[in-house]
């Protein structure tokens, strides 16, 4: 039902330039902070980037329309000012890849492009000469790979082990509930594992598996509070290498996205990296890795302790 | 007799089949010429047109012998290339004429990422392909031929470097570095490929592994000491090392006084330091030395050309951009300087013919297709007699003005609301080197006066007024340094803000320096510095300066109005589309607090934000605006302002 609102808004939105049914990417309203001209110019950038063939043309004086297909993708874009220095987006997908995912993927691309583009000089050079604690080397074996098959095809991300008696907390995107994984500990051992409770909003999921793990990370010693420009640590698996370490500086104060307190961070993450466990120079857990901005290896962002804790509570917000 | 006759006899044969194979191969294109059209189908019965093919592919035709291991070895490179980059503008067709079960064979075993076309006979001939068997023939724009080569072995190396040059300067650096590595991996010794390489880590801005690589290539003796040479000085140059560039370019035209490229160095080098006589004899050299690949023969010959131009001898650049385009005519700067050439002598009709050129070579070169626009605009002008004679009198009115030294005459009794923002921009200066492209600093006014304009908020002038009256007036660029007199051009055109600035090519890097001044009261609003780094970034760079502009007007010079009606929940506003409206804005309305008297002295507060109205919609010099938030009920003359903060 809620579709086909979506689909009926959108098709007033666009004023009826497509008979596309596709679905209409949420947050519509949301601006992005950049004119009109650059959006547009990002988004097709985009695009053609993902090889989608880009058609444009203008409705409206201000109004900036794209149409654009690939294979069995087709997008509907209108981009229209939002005062000089904003403009918002309506866009509409429709195809193989899941809607909302996709939706995803082109916004943070934007946010990460506009984020990318102002000028915050990280203190990246001096950053390589800082060692690891010995207390988070501690920690490697808590760590853990974990694949799974999405619709399509296999993912792997990291997780850590919660409960030794077989509880690993992890991302939840790309998952269904009940879903089968595979969970390989640091040692190289795998053992089978099912999802166990799933929370897309916060983005976090349990994985159950029947073996007890020799270390575990407590959550009852954990930080939530962290400090602008503080050192944190994550071990993960990233591109599947176990016990990868990565070293970061929270770089931002807490930004809410999709209603969700989230950590900013300047730190290499790559595909793999969600569900990497963080920790301050103290071996504390302080937060988990959610992923990426799209665009860029170096600005993440954090799950901080408060939701995680929040979601093995099982709270209702 | 007898004897002799028979002689005479085998003599005759024998003379007739050495004319018959003449006539056989003697018909082999060589490079410049045009080859020849055909058509040929695959062995799915497709057709396949030479001529079809577009400008800005490059044709690698593949004539070989599917039977013979030996001839098939380029080919196999080749396509395992073709497997790893999607480059649609690099076309290779693998033309046979072997009996069909050997090419049956062949696609079966080697599964090609190209088609194999199957010749009865005739295309061979015409490209005299058929008594050495592989020849390879690079066809480029307009159906040239760019390259032949003939044989295997040694020869595949050969044209495998030479594909990597023309892919560089096709600005593919990726697979350029690829070809490169391919050849390496068959001869690690091959100093041609690795100079390529270093060519390519260097134009994406990886100097220090181009340095590597040519540290590398100079410690080969003989010619890898020169190759490596010249280009670490090419990278010192890039770096900024003038000194050691200069002494290493010396170092090659000592060892091998019939290469080019190194007084090219030498020449940019000295150029930047103002030396442009010394300069100019670098020049000379370097396009008349026979050793250069035919990219660096084309950079030397385009930079020759963009010399004479900035002296104003277009004739004699347009001469050398020519000769640049025919050694190599992916080097589309050329072509685009050319167009820049005749624009200014006024000449749009050939200047749009040489831009669309160049943007058909290289479909992804955005600036010549902006300056295929803007020329194509300038045309339709010259043609549109109405708007002719309006600019005109325009034109006229401002150059009294300016004469007689009066302002833009601005009766206006209300100083609360905001007057239309006009924006100028005066051409930026160009300085420090000689950079490949001619017109920099046009191309990067119009683009940001595009987007400026794109945002509603300001009104940049047009372009072509401001060419017409500096005509007019007989003003120069190098007038126009002087602040005076852009002040007083801008006080006249009404325009509130002049953009100035200047341009700096740099070793490695374009820098902008833009200065926002406001006309009225002279004070520099904004400055603001910005490095563009590599030319395929500057598109980013520049939506980046619009955005801080827009930024910085939006703060320096908010819109004020005035609450025309409340009605509701709505109210109508006396700014609309003409002051810089955009629908979205949000606009505080205003409250002047009471001034305090504390001993004898009247302190005036900051006034009081009362409500939160965002527009919803908006009109030629009005719009309505959506009542957010308020403490107390709107009324008429309330006082609007924009609010700047960032969303």
């Amino acid at each position: 039902m809620r579709l086909i609102i979506a689909c009926h808004l959108a098709l007033l939105i666009t004023g009826g330039t497509s008979a596309l049914g596709g679905t209409l990417c949420p947050d519509a309203q949301k601006q992005f902070p950049a004119p009109a001209s650059e959006v547009v110019e990002i988004i097709s950038g985009w695009l053609t980037g993902q090889g989608y063939s880009v058609r444009r043309d203008y409705p409206r004086p201000g109004y900036v329309h794209l149409a654009a297909w690939k294979s069995q993708n087709e997008w509907e874009i209108t981009v229209r000012p939002q005062s000089a220095l904003a403009s918002v987006a309506t866009m509409i997908h429709e195809g193989a890849t899941p809607s909302i995912q996709a939706c995803r993927r082109l916004r943070e691309y934007v946010d990460g492009y506009l984020l990318g583009t102002t000028p915050i000089p990280p203190p990246r050079a001096e950053r390589r000469h800082q060692t690891v604690p010995t207390v988070v080397l501690d920690r490697i074996e808590t760590a853990v790979c974990i694949h799974a098959r999405s619709r399509q095809q296999e993912v792997q991300f990291s997780g850590f082990v919660v409960d030794p008696d077989g509880l690993v907390l992890c991302t939840a995107h790309d998952l269904t509930g009940r879903q089968r994984v595979t969970v390989t500990f640091y040692d190289g051992v795998s053992v089978p594992g099912i999802v166990a409770r799933l929370d897309l909003r916060r983005d976090l999921a349990l994985v159950e598996f029947p073996a007890s793990a020799r270390t575990f990370v407590s959550l009852s010693s954990g930080r939530n509070l962290l400090g602008m420009g503080e050192s944190v640590f994550s071990i993960g698996c990233p591109n599947n290498l176990r016990g990868t370490l990565a070293l970061g500086t929270i770089n931002g104060p807490p930004r809410l996205v999709d209603d969700q307190p989230l950590w900013q961070v300047e730190m290499d993450i790559y595909p793999g990296s969600s569900g990497s466990p963080v920790f301050d120079a103290r071996g504390q857990l302080v937060a988990m890795v959610k992923g990426r901005y799209r665009g860029t290896s170096t600005v993440g962002f954090l799950t901080p302790l408060e939701t995680i804790i929040a979601f093995l509570l099982n709270e209702n917000e | 007799m007898r004897y002799t006759n028979t002689t005479l006899r085998v003599a005759g044969l024998v003379m007739a089949f050495f004319w018959s194979t003449i006539a056989l191969a003697g018909a082999q294109p060589v490079a410049g010429q045009k080859g020849p059209d055909f058509t040929l189908n695959d062995a799915k019965g497709s057709p396949y047109v030479l001529s079809a093919l577009k400008n800005h592919q490059m044709a690698v035709l593949f004539f070989f012998d599917a039977a013979s291991r030996p001839s098939q070895e380029g080919l196999a490179y080749l396509d395992s290339l073709r497997k790893r980059f999607s480059d649609n503008n690099l076309v290779v067709w693998a033309i046979t004429m072997s009996p069909s079960g050997a090419v049956a064979r062949y696609i079966k075993q080697a599964a090609p990422a190209f088609p194999v076309l199957l010749d009865p006979g005739a295309v061979s001939d015409q490209y005299g392909a058929k008594a050495i068997l592989p020849t390879v023939c690079v066809i480029g724009p307009d159906r040239k031929v760019l390259d032949v080569f003939q044989g295997g072995g040694k020869t595949t190396e050969v044209l495998l470097v030479r594909l990597a040059e023309r892919t560089l300067s096709r600005k593919e650096t990726l697979m350029a570095k690829a070809i490169s590595d391919t050849v390496l991996a068959k001869n690690p010794d091959n100093i041609e490929a690795k100079a390529v390489k270093g060519y390519a880590e260097m134009k994406s801005g990886n100097l220090k592994d181009a340095e590597t690589i040519f540290q590398d290539v100079a410690a080969q003796p003989g010619k890898g000491e020169v190759l490596g040479q010249e280009g670490l000085s090419a990278v010192y140059a890039e770096k900024g090392e003038d000194e050691k560039a200069m002494a290493m370019a010396d170092q090659v035209t000592r060892k091998a006084p019939k290469r080019g490229f190194a007084h090219v160095v030498k020449a940019n080098v000295l150029y930047r330091q103002n030396k442009k006589d010394a300069a100019k004899t670098e020049f000379k050299k370097a396009v008349n030395k026979p050793e250069s690949s035919p990219h660096q023969r084309a950079v030397a010959l385009n930079k020759y050309g963009r010399f004479y131009a900035s002296v104003g001898k277009h004739e004699k650049a347009r001469e050398l951009y020519d000769q640049a385009v025919a050694v190599d005519p992916y080097f589309v700067e050329a072509t685009a300087n050319k167009g820049m050439s005749y624009q200014r002598e006024g000449q749009w009709d050939q200047a749009l013919a040489a831009y669309r050129k160049a943007s058909g070579i290289d479909t992804t070169d955005s600036f010549a297709a902006l300056l295929a626009r803007k020329a194509q605009e300038m045309i339709e002008l010259q043609k549109d007699a109405d708007k002719r004679k309006q600019i005109d009198a325009l034109v006229k009115d401002l150059a009294e003005r300016y004469r007689n030294q009066q302002a833009n005459p601005t009766a206006n009794e209300d100083e609360w609301t905001s007057r239309p923002l006009v924006f100028a921009f005066v051409d930026f200066q160009e300085k420090g080197g000689l950079a490949d492209r001619d017109g920099m600093s046009t191309i990067l006014t119009t683009q940001l006066a595009d987007h400026l304009n794109a945002s509603g908020r300001v009104k940049v002038v047009d372009r072509v007024v401001l060419a017409r009256l500096l005509s007019e007036l007989n003003l120069g660029s190098s007038d126009l340094a002087d602040p005076d007199t852009a002040l007083r051009l801008g006080r006249v055109m009404a325009a509130r803000i002049m953009g100035t600035g200047t341009l700096f090519t740099m070793p490695g890097d374009t820098l902008v320096n833009l200065r926002l001044v406001d006309t009225e009261t002279s004070a520099i609003a904004k400055t603001l510095t910005r490095q563009l780094g590599p030319e395929s970034g500057w598109n980013k760079e520049l939506h980046r300066l619009n955005r801080e502009i827009l930024a910085a007007i939006v703060t320096s010079y908010p819109l004020q109005g005035y609450v025309v009606q409340a009605l509701g929940d709505q109210a109508l506003i006396n700014l609309g589309a003409d002051q810089g409206m955009v629908q979205g804005t949000r606009l505080d309305v205003l409250e002047e607090t009471k001034p305090i008297e504390y001993k004898g002295r009247k302190l005036q507060g900051l006034p009081k934000v009362v409500a939160q109205l965002e527009v919803i919609s908006v009109e030629t010099d009005l719009c309505h605006a959506r009542i957010v938030k308020k403490e107390r009920d709107l009324k008429a003359d309330d006082k609007v302002r924009e609010n700047a903060s960032p969303i």
